[in-house]
């Protein structure tokens, strides 16, 4: 692939108005494109249209929102970039992927922000808005030229585009189009269905007036002009033809979507990001399904009118991240105590504390699992896709509601904003609760009648004539009745203990991905299921033996675990959390603080394992990850663990 | 014929009260759905549903068979009982399928107000007959007693008071001739709600026999009004009539004097009233005097003594009170201080 | 989501009650204290107002005063410190049609829960709210509470309360949306009972203050008022709370319409004279759980809809 341009370095030459030969045109299994810019300048929406048209299409996609932790950040700045990252294939796409081959800049500044971050090949090709080389303002021509010189450090090819100057040739304020305009750019670069575009702008922009997407359309065709002109490569991407009926949304839209499709009707929150996007959705659409989202005044609120719903009727859920979830502990804990089933939502960001609002992180396990004080044994469960975050709130009700407990389901900024086509689900009414049944309660009936195996028992709801009892969130008996006797304490926790070990034997152990024994084996839980299946098909190319599972409910755990660890030399989890390496100054094998995966799999099955973890406000790249998996192979010398 | 429009507006103000029937009425519909998948078919099938029911995020994660058996053993319905149910199941899908046609009721001239009104709520009415037949069957009842709730009508005579308080409520257009109110006292009760969209000369006074302690009356030619209705505590009929005839509203929540209770507008000349249908010029001339009478009692009491200058409510009643008792005992008005 | 199940309204019988319907588990409050009025009134008010037992929930906190729905018999939740609004808000938005009675105590609600019970009263839901208010901690055992007395001492604060009480009626009529605000005290049952008889009648959120002694750990606080009744002013109006016979006991009355909110608000901040009755009501304002009604759909009703809007991102 060649540009115009061939030199690389600030004095790039300006590629426009250039007629060419036909473009020359690269065949490929997959590529990766990012489109970078101030904020508010609408680069994301302008890669979701390019991914959702890719999908429909037939390719593979998978898209990541690169987002500032601002609003407004400055204009212009390093920190304050905002923008999408697109991966698109032939077969299906399961994650971010590496570096980006194609960058499209709506400044140099952004476009550094990348670069400083390891995010772009070193041969990637760059499209840069050039106004800023010959802007009015001196410091920002400096800046330009220092941007440049620091970008010649890498083999990046880069061409000039004129954005703001064409654009002003169809709108009078360029902020409002240069997205559309880029649109057009990568319809003909990777040369997409123009007609699929309008249609897709035109859904888009469904409630605003005709004329916004007139000139919307105006500016992709001008940018799609301005491309087939001046540019002389194309890249092509083969689709894969499928009769099976998909869709394309990103994992909050699912899950929002999948708790429809539950029967779930009462939602109640406080807004937070990564989370909150869910219920945007979700306040767009509940009432038309019977539902309501609730936004309480705090996080306690949301949790303790989730648990008031859900006691008086179905299944109701909440909605969070990290901090909220912190908020909501000590009902959590009463939602255990007194078996009143809820399922709660926790799209993981970056902590602790305030921490990386809008960046990606699975570090709240433990917390989601052990963070209640007292003795609060919960369902935890974990979707590693776009897809899987549908159907989990359908799973994680049917369980609330026979186990008579909390079912969390922890996702993360990855799955929340990433976008992938799925395979379009088919609801179900037996998936949707119906309003428990409320027939009068038979003499004798108590609101705790333990089964002595299981653990479980079937909840009464007002309404229900003869069923009257006071929940509480003391210790209980089988009545209800406070307790004042020590010994029904520790036979109610052990009924309450019981219904994870009840659930955990109606489980399977997880699949293995690869060889069922082998060297090594990787453990992983949620979101990097999709990069760590593509680092193994790397490394197991490359002749090594390595095989992976992946966890999807963390509490109880899958069962089989020890027995699955014990046919590899060695096990080793890849987490987005945390942990010390075992080389860094005063780290012992004893004080090491591990993956929380890690942690949790060495306390259950007893088996030395291993971590490799990031924290580093991104998904995983799966060529990270095989580096991970070359440094950690175990070696030759050690005997087959027993 | 009442203009569509209309119609729709008076539909709207009872949105509250229709939504809450057809809500309940789906809610049981997918209960009794759950309750049948539940209880019948073979034990081996119970797997399948679990599994159906546990989703795809389960598959091949949790064991349906497993998953089943921890749930529990159910008895299987006999035969009777579940055809029983499915029909009672019918009755409740197909009030759902009519959708507020349920509340729609259209009379030509010579029809009778109040046998078309009972008729249109006992058909709603089977709703509740079906939900009984199916709680007899769920507690163990005779699945044939159980059926006899829900075939033929279900007239409001034999609801109960909570069904009363979910009564759906009727839309009514009615030509002014066929607006005659006898009878009509009897179905007022619960938390109905009729609105009369009245088309053509119609009796000036028409709802007035209707107005006793509790109920909401409203005669008024404006459809704005209707909106009152969603106030009312208890029962309410309006009538949205030509601007000939008188309008008033009388509103048990207004407070305990009748002057609170009760606004009337201009009321026509009792010369103006023609015979219509089956109503005497002489009964329109009656119901318009005593309307009129209600009105300059109602004047009479609506003193000063509301604005709590006279700071002592447990005083002996005002002499205008004392005449207003004596009214609203001629017109069957006695204890207005004991309606909420 | 708008309401019960036919199956629901197809069992209820129409009968009468008696307040021993609505007896729940042994009372174990300490002898003499206030709250056993308060629940005796409760009692009498389920029965005269025939609301049946398995469709009334009460809700409530902890502490003392929050054992209450124990000592009920009908459908109660003992939640936890502070946070019993959220609770019963969840319990109304659900299911409309219950009626829903909230106890809380003065820590309870003025504390650690201040955050809720000020968006609870903005919110407006159609509840009855029942401050017991002992001016202490009681079940944790004589702490500063912040409607304590300045001065008072207590376990937390030894040489006296630092700062002025807190006081509830100025607090609650001073969010925005408020509906009903009244004060009662437990030792008046006349006045008690036509109070939580109103806040029952009430549509919206009903804000009762139960003034509540606490014979173990306070027993002085409320002494004057109790013995002296001329220390208490009572609220007359037409449109209030009119207990019978009370008006020949209390000479000390005062005229007070209870729509005039400036008149409520200045009379609830009046440092030098407590007030029985109803300082604010007004049933025009907008309720929550009103605006909030939906309307439920089948199973396959959802589906329909769902398949629609799976439609929309179909590629
Ligand atoms: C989160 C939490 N913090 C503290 C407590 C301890 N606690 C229980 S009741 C109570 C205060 C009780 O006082 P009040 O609300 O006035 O009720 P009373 O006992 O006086 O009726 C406290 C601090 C608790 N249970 N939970
Ligand atoms: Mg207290």
């Amino acid at each position: 692939m060649a540009a115009l341009s061939s030199a690389v370095s600030p004095e790039v030459r300006d590629s426009s108005r250039v007629k060419h030969a036909p473009p020359t045109v690269h065949r490929l299994d997959e590529h990766t494109v990012e489109i970078v810019s101030d904020s508010g300048e609408g680069a994301q929406k302008c890669g979701q249209i390019f991914g959702t048209v890719s999908a429909k299409m037939g390719n593979g996609v998978w898209t990541v929102e690169i987002i500032p932790a601002e609003i407004e950040p400055p204009a212009r700045s390093v920190a304050g970039t905002s923008g999408i990252r697109i991966r698109i294939g032939s077969g299906p796409i399961t994650n971010w992927g590496d570096e980006t081959k194609l960058a499209v800049a709506f400044n140099e500044q952004s476009l550094l922000s990348r670069h400083r971050i390891g995010a772009l090949a070193d041969d990637a090709t760059i499209l840069v808005e050039n106004r800023w080389a010959t802007h009015d303002d001196e410091a920002i021509r400096d800046q330009w030229a220092s941007a440049m010189e620091e970008l010649s450090e890498r083999n990046y090819t880069i061409i000039e585009v004129p954005m703001e100057e064409e654009c002003l040739t169809v709108v009078e304020n360029p902020r409002l189009g240069k997205n559309m305009f880029v649109l057009g750019l990568l319809a003909f670069v990777y040369d997409r269905d123009l007609d699929r575009i309008r249609e897709q702008i035109a859904f888009a922009f469904l409630n605003k007036p005709k004329k916004i997407y007139e000139r919307n359309v105006a500016l992709l065709e001008l940018g799609h002009g301005w491309a087939s002109e001046n540019l002389d490569f194309q890249y092509h991407i083969p689709s894969i033809e499928t009769d099976q009926e998909m869709v394309v949304m990103n994992g909050n839209q699912a899950f929002a979507m999948g708790a429809i499709a539950s029967g779930m009707e009462l939602a109640a929150m406080y807004p937070i990001t990564p989370a909150t996007s869910v219920s945007h959705y979700l306040c767009d659409v509940f009432e038309r399904f019977g539902g309501i989202v609730h936004q309480a005044e705090d996080e306690i609120a949301a949790i303790g009118v989730a648990i008031g719903a859900s006691y008086s009727g179905k299944v109701a859920f909440t909605i969070t991240s990290g901090p909220g979830m912190a908020l909501k502990t000590e009902f959590l804990g009463m939602a255990v105590m007194t078996e009143i089933p809820l399922v709660l939502l926790n799209v993981q960001r970056g902590g602790p504390s305030t921490g990386l609002p809008t960046k990606v992180e699975q570090s709240d396990l433990l917390a989601s699992i052990f963070g209640q004080p007292g003795d609060a044994p919960h369902v935890v469960m974990a979707p590693a896709t776009i897809e899987e975050c549908f159907h989990a709130p359908i799973t994680a009700r049917r369980i609330a509601e026979t186990f008579r407990t909390v079912v969390m389901i922890l996702s993360d900024a990855n799955l929340a904003t990433g976008v992938q086509p799925f395979p379009k689900p088919d609801p179900q009414v037996s998936w949707q609760a119906p309003m428990p049944d409320q027939a009068p309660v038979p003499e004798g009936a108590r609101p705790y009648d333990w089964d002595p195996e299981t653990g479980l028992s079937r909840r009464f709801i007002p309404g229900q004539p003869g069923g009257m009892h006071t929940v509480t969130s003391l210790a209980h008996d089988e009545d209800s009745h406070v307790a004042y006797d020590a010994e029904i304490n520790q036979r109610s926790s052990r009924m309450r203990s019981r219904k994870l070990a009840a659930l955990q034997h109606t489980m399977s152990p997880p699949p293995i991905y690869g060889e069922e024994s082998g060297d090594l084996l990787i453990v992983g839980w949620g979101s990097t299921k999709g990069a760590i299946q593509e680092a193994l098909d790397r490394v197991r190319a490359e002749g090594l033996s390595v095989s992976s599972t992946h966890l999807s409910f963390l509490s109880p755990l899958e069962p089989g675990l020890g027995e699955i660890f014990s046919r590899f030399r060695k096990v080793m989890t890849v987490e987005i959390n945390y942990s010390d390496e075992p080389d860094d100054p005063y780290i012992t094998e004893e004080n090491r603080r591990r993956g929380q995966l890690a942690w949790l799999l060495r306390a259950t099955t007893l088996v030395d394992v291993d971590c490799w973890t990031r924290v580093l406000g991104e998904p995983l790249r799966p060529g990270a990850i095989v580096e991970a998996i070359h440094t950690h192979m175990p070696t030759k010398k050690r005997g087959k663990r027993t | 014929m009442p203009s569509d429009e209309m119609v729709r507006q008076a539909l709207e103000a009872v949105s509250g009260p229709r939504e809450a029937f057809m809500s309940a009425v789906k809610v049981a519909v997918d209960q009794v759905e759950s309750y049948l998948d539940a209880n019948t078919g073979p034990e081996e099938a119970k797997p399948e549903r679990a599994a159906s029911e546990l989703g795809r995020f389960a598959e091949g994660r949790i064991d349906p068979q497993r998953f089943a058996a921890l749930t529990g053993e159910h008895e299987p319905l006999d035969d009777r009982s579940q055809e029983v149910l499915e029909e009672a199941l019918e009755v409740l899908r197909a009030l759902v399928k009519k959708g507020d046609e349920n509340f729609l009721v259209h009379l030509e001239e010579g029809d009778s107000l109040v046998d078309r009104v009972e008729a249109a709520l006992a058909a709603s009415g089977r709703a509740f007959g079906a939900a009984e037949a199916v709680e007899r069957i769920r507690t163990g009842g005779d699945a044939q007693t159980a059926r006899q709730s829900f075939t033929g009508g279900n007239p409001p005579g034999r609801w109960s008071r909570a069904e009363r308080r979910l009564a759906p409520p009727l839309v009514v257009s009615v030509p002014g001739s066929a607006l005659d109110v006898e009878g009509m006292g009897r179905l007022l009760e619960g938390n109905i709600r009729i609105v009369l969209v009245v088309d053509g000369p119609a009796p000036p006074a028409a709802l007035v026999p209707l107005m006793t302690p509790g109920v909401f009356v409203l005669q008024t030619s404006d459809s704005k009004e209707l909106a009152r209705l969603s106030d009312a505590a208890g029962p309410a009929i309006a009538a949205l009539l030509p601007d000939t005839c008188a309008g008033f509203v009388h509103d048990p929540l207004g407070g305990p004097t009748l002057g609170q209770r009760l606004t009337v507008g201009e009321i026509p000349d009792a010369k103006t009233v023609r015979m219509l249908g089956t109503m005497t010029t002489w009964r329109q001339a009656e119901a318009l005097s005593q309307l009129a009478a209600l009105k300059s009692a109602s004047e009479a009491v609506a003193l000063p003594s509301a604005n709590g200058k006279s700071g002592e409510p447990m005083e002996e009643p005002a002499p205008a009170d004392r005449l207003a008792a004596w009214l609203l005992d001629q017109a069957n008005l006695t204890d207005v201080d004991t309606a909420s | 989501m708008s309401t019960c199940s036919l199956l629901a309204l197809a069992q209820s019988e129409d009968r009468d009650y008696e307040r021993a319907d609505y007896e729940g588990v042994e009372v174990r409050w300490c002898p003499g204290c206030g709250d056993y009025s308060v629940l005796t009134a409760t009692q009498r008010l389920l029965a005269e107002e025939g609301l049946k037992p398995e469709e009334t929930v009460v809700v409530s906190g902890i502490g003392c005063s929050s054992r209450f729905p124990h000592y009920m018999n009908t459908y109660g939740f003992h939640g936890i410190h502070g946070r019993a609004l959220t609770l019963a808000t969840g319990v109304k938005l659900n299911r409309p049609e219950l009626s829903v009675f909230v106890v809380m105590g003065d820590g309870d609600c003025c504390s650690i829960g201040a955050g809720h019970w000020l968006h609870a009263t903005r919110y407006n839901i159609d509840m009855v709210v029942l401050l017991l208010d002992n001016e202490i901690y009681g079940l944790t055992k004589k702490q500063t509470s912040p409607t304590t007395p300045q001065g008072y001492k207590s376990n937390t604060q030894p040489r006296g309360s630092f700062l002025p009480a807190l006081n509830p009626l100025e607090a609650t009529l001073g969010i925005t949306n408020a509906s009903f605000v009244a004060q009662t005290a437990e030792w008046v049952p006349a006045h008690l009972y036509a109070t939580l008889q109103a806040a029952y009648r009430h549509k919206g959120f009903a804000f009762v203050r139960i003034l509540q002694r606490c014979p173990h750990f306070t027993p002085d606080i409320m002494n004057e008022l109790v013995t002296d009744r001329d220390q208490v002013q009572l609220l007359m109006h037409d449109d209030g709370i009119n207990a019978p016979g009370l008006d020949k006991v209390f000479e000390n009355r005062r005229v007070h319409d209870p729509s005039n909110l400036d008149a409520a608000r200045r009379l609830a901040s009046d440092s030098q004279q407590t007030r029985l009755g109803l300082f604010f009501r007004d049933e025009s304002l907008p309720r929550y759980d009103d605006l909030r009604r939906t309307t439920r759909l089948t199973a396959e009703e959802r589906i329909e809809l769902l398949n629609e809007e799976l439609a929309l991102y179909a590629v």
